[in-house]
């Protein structure tokens, strides 16, 4: 609808065609872009409240109406702060640090199919475009590590990369059961093949789901795998000497990730952007029909909030874990039970399906 | 579309650099600059840090990024033999049996000469 509105402001102003798909990028680009800032802005403020309900506090309440505007006030607060650059510290690779950890995050929601056919980037491997791009965001943690020149940065930087890439096999294969089930690499047509309630794939893959929530948390770096961020044994773990808008950046990205990595849950174990009930309600009335898109996007955000909730609740209840029992649980546990999922699903698609 | 298909990803990627590289600027341009030696110190525990800050770290790290690779790329190997399962039938199910057998095999070997274990 809109690439043919472009097109013919193309052709009103007679600009050449060729620059349409471009302009159809940077229109896809932007909106995707103002739904994580939206987003974000939502997240960080959700978790302060969520933490205080759960542990029976006020949280903010004074920053607008219920302190609703609490998040852009810090946001602003850290856009106008100073920037530190620490005397030892590499500057190009300490600023490229926090760039080379926040690109990939919005290419990762480019690849979310938010309603049927609307994905910021078409593709008929996205699962294993996304899965690709997110892991480019360690370099970034090994970067800001190493370019701090600071003992406690390094440290934080090298366990958050260790977790990273351990917790990153289980999550992998996890992924591959779904692929496995649907036999399709495209996020859509995933979502397309549980139409359904009893279609979603938690049913036939629930240890793939739990492995998929375990190691988001791992990857997340949050409680009960916040080993990196340990503020009592690291001081702040790899962003220990960032400030001002690097650090916002990393914060950004952080929480753009918790929200990236729960929509990939909903998209490939509870039906994405499709209605549990098989059937949408905007699709029985005449006018609405045209923009169902809308009730699809409502139920992907219901899903994935729901998620995001199952997540911080999870931070407010456990304790966090010790680093030798960190990755032997990824690779004595979670890596053999991946595989023991996948031979299952194998037998199951084998027989059944 | 152009670029065969991944011309959107690319410039997605792109754009998310320039979109980052972007909110750096204006913070540039925004933020008050007043550096002090003290201020640009490095920030350990609020004493002066004793030698370098880029320290050697411990060789497990190395450990575990090689059989990070390993199973990674076992991962990648299983993504269109996942796809196609359909197609291959039986032939599919006991190859991919045995090569992910292989691979656990070594996950025991690693497991038995105790690089898993987080122990000096």
């Amino acid at each position: 609808m809109i690439k043919a509105l472009i097109a013919k402001l193309f052709s009103y102003f007679s600009l050449p065609h060729i620059l349409v798909g471009f302009v159809w990028v940077v229109f896809k680009f932007a909106v995707i872009a103002a739904i994580m800032v939206v987003v974000v802005l939502m997240l960080v403020l959700m978790e302060r409240r969520v933490l205080a309900v759960l542990t029976i506090r006020k949280g903010p309440n004074r920053v607008g109406p219920n302190g609703l505007l609490q998040t852009i006030a810090d946001a602003i607060k850290l856009l106008f702060k100073e920037d530190i650059v620490p005397t030892g510290a590499d500057r190009v690779l300490f600023t490229l640090a926090p760039v080379l950890f926040f690109a990939p995050v919005l290419v990762v929601y480019g690849l979310i199919p938010f309603a049927e056919g609307r994905a910021g980037i078409d593709s008929s491997c996205s699962l294993l475009l996304l899965l690709a791009v997110s892991s480019v965001g360690i370099l970034g943690l090994v970067s800001a590590g190493w370019a701090s020149n600071n003992k406690y940065s390094m440290l934080g930087s090298m366990r958050s990369v260790a977790q990273g890439i351990s917790y990153e096999l289980p999550l992998v294969i996890a992924a591959l059961g779904v692929v496995l089930l649907s036999g399709s690499m495209s996020l859509n047509e995933i979502v397309l093949a549980q139409k359904n309630i009893l279609d979603w794939y938690i049913l036939p893959s629930g240890i793939g789901f739990f492995i998929f929530l375990t190691c988001t948390l791992a990857e997340l770096n949050r409680c009960p795998f916040d080993l990196p961020e340990a503020e009592s044994e690291l001081v702040g773990g790899y962003n220990t000497e960032y400030s001002g808008m690097k650090f916002a950046l990393f914060f950004l990205a952080e929480y753009a990730l918790l929200f990236a990595y729960s929509a990939v849950i909903a998209t490939l174990f509870f039906g994405g952007y499709t209605s549990p009930f098989g059937v949408y309600a905007m699709g029985f009335i005449p006018y609405l029909k045209k923009i169902v898109f809308v009730e699809q996007f409502f139920w992907l955000m219901l899903k994935t909030f729901v998620i995001v909730y199952l997540i911080m609740w999870i931070r407010a209840t456990l304790p966090r874990l010790r680093a030798d029992q960190l990755m032997s649980f990824s690779w004595k546990f979670l890596l053999p039970l991946s595989f023991l999922n996948l031979i299952l699903l194998a037998l199951l698609k084998y027989y059944l399906g | 579309m152009f670029l065969g298909g991944f011309g959107a990803f690319f410039a997605f990627a792109v754009f998310s650099v320039m979109f980052a590289v972007a909110a750096l600027v204006v913070s540039f341009i925004l933020a008050p600059k007043a550096p002090s030696e003290n201020k640009k110190s490095t920030y350990e525990c609020g004493m002066q840090p004793k030698g370098e800050g880029q320290i050697n770290f411990s060789v497990k790290y190395y450990m575990f990024a090689i059989l990070f690779i390993i199973f990674e790329i076992e991962a990648l190997f299983l993504f269109p033999w996942a796809v196609i399962f359909k197609k291959l039938g039986l032939f599919a199910l006991i190859e991919a049996f045995i090569f992910v057998f292989v691979l656990l095999l070594g996950l025991v070997y690693a497991c038995q000469k105790d690089l898993l274990e987080w122990r000096r």
